[in-house]
This record gives structure tokens, sequence and C-alpha cells, in this order.
């Protein structure tokens, strides 16, 4: 499966009575997920799971999702575990937010968040 | 200036591909992925990438950019929180495509960043 097209439940908006040429380009959002050095832009529709992200993050680094686990960074600092079942919405996940990613270890549990900063690699030649 | 020497290995395309994709096989799954001066990755629909006619050429000329070929390109002049604006300015332009997106806003977002007041905007034009 791939990351684009596929199972994204692509919705006419009827106010603006769109052009079906226009439909396939059209994304509802997008979120950041974040994990070290990397940051995946994933288009998704906030009707859609968290399993469904999961599943769409799997293309992309081959790991299934369950050992994968995704932690929603909010502004005031709180960081809330997603759950699989559960869609964006009722997550309060929204348009651009910023999600971070961990992996589970060989000892079963799953690594700390860690998304490195630019700061931290500099250089100065 | 995109080029740079590199270890990674290299994503092969899938052999059942049909011929009609060839221009496809370049980027697996269809993302490609941005690589800033500071080695972070923004891994990015290839849709979203042809938003900017650079990339859009990169991605699609038949001899094709060795970059490209392995769904990678290289920045080493862009840093990354710029990079990462680039990248939200994609998506931001894919969802109004029905639009001109308005060069004001990514100037707009990019005076946003702190690293932006160091950063000359002309380099930016290249790739937008």
């Amino acid at each position: 499966m791939t990351v684009t097209d596929n199972n994204m439940g692509w919705k006419m908006s009827g106010r603006c009575g769109m052009k079906n040429t226009s439909v396939r380009r059209h994304i509802a959002m997008y979120i950041r997920v974040k994990r070290n050095k990397t940051t995946y832009f994933i288009q998704c529709d906030p009707t859609e799971t968290t399993l469904s992200i999961k599943q769409k993050i799997q293309s992309l680094i081959d790991q299934p999702p369950s050992n994968q686990q995704l932690i929603l960074l909010a502004k005031n600092n709180v960081s809330v575990i997603l759950d699989d079942s559960k869609t964006l919405a009722d997550q309060k996940v929204e348009n651009d937010a910023v999600v971070a990613l961990t992996l589970r270890k060989d000892d079963n549990e799953f690594e700390d968040v860690l998304i490195s900063r630019p700061e931290d690699f500099m250089s100065s030649s | 200036m995109l080029g740079r020497g590199r270890e990674a290995p290299v994503n092969h395309a899938p052999s059942h591909m049909h011929k009609d994709d060839a221009h496809e096989y370049d980027a697996p799954l269809g993302v490609v992925k941005l690589i800033s001066a500071e080695g972070f990755e923004f891994v990015v629909d290839k849709k979203a990438a042809m938003v900017s006619n650079t990339l859009r050429n990169m991605l699609t000329s038949p001899g094709g950019f060795s970059e490209t070929r392995e769904g990678e390109v290289r920045f080493p002049e862009i840093t990354t929180p710029i990079l990462e604006k680039i990248c939200q300015y994609f998506y931001w332009s894919l969802h109004y495509s029905r639009y001109p997106p308005p060069i004001g806003y990514l100037y707009s977002l990019l005076s946003s960043t702190s690293a932006a007041s160091f950063y000359p905007c002309t380099n930016l034009q290249p790739y937008l």
C-alpha cells in the first residue's frame, strides 16, 4: 500500500462545487511524524484511526503497527499516547500536528521519545 | 551543488512495475527524502515535492539525477528549520491547489523561524 492515494476517503467539499479534476490533488490534512533526525509527512484524514496511520508508516519503515507507538506532542507540554482504535479527530490530532514515533526495543519495551534538534548538529565548517 | 558521496543502500524499484510506470520508479512508494544541511531527513510525498518546479524537473527528467533515483535529494545549503517550512509549504500549496499559491505566505512562514533571519531568502528561489 502506498502513502498517497489509497484508503484516503477523499471528500468532496459540496460548498465550493469542485471540478472532478481537482479532487485528486486536494488533501485533507497532514501530520509530521518525527523520530530522531527524520520527519515523515503523512497525508491523512481526521476520520482515520491511529492504526491506519501506523499502517502508512509501516510502508515507509517496515515496522508493523504493533511495534510502533505514536505520541501526540501538544503545545502545553502534555503528551498523549495515541490509541489505535480512535480517530485522529477524537484525539485532537489536527493538521500540521507533530507526533513522535517510538519503536519497540529488543526487550519488548518501547524506546523513549527522541527527536533530535538541528542546533545539536550545526557544523562550524 | 546537490550531489554528495553517500554510502546508503540503493532502493531498487519493484521488478513487477509496468513500463508505463517507468517515470515512477525513482521514488519507491511515491515518496522522496529531502535532506537538510545538518543531515535531517524529511520524507514527503512525491506529489507534494513536485510543487517545486526544480524538484519536479529532477524527479521527472528521463535520465534522472542519481539522487532522485535513490529517492533522496540533498540540500547542503538549506538548514533544517527552513527545509521543514518548505515541506509544510508544499502541503499547504497542495491543499489550496485550486488557487495560485501566494509566495508571500512562504516568506511569512520563513520570517517566523529565527534561522530565517540569518538566511538570505534569495537562495531559496531556485527551489520554489
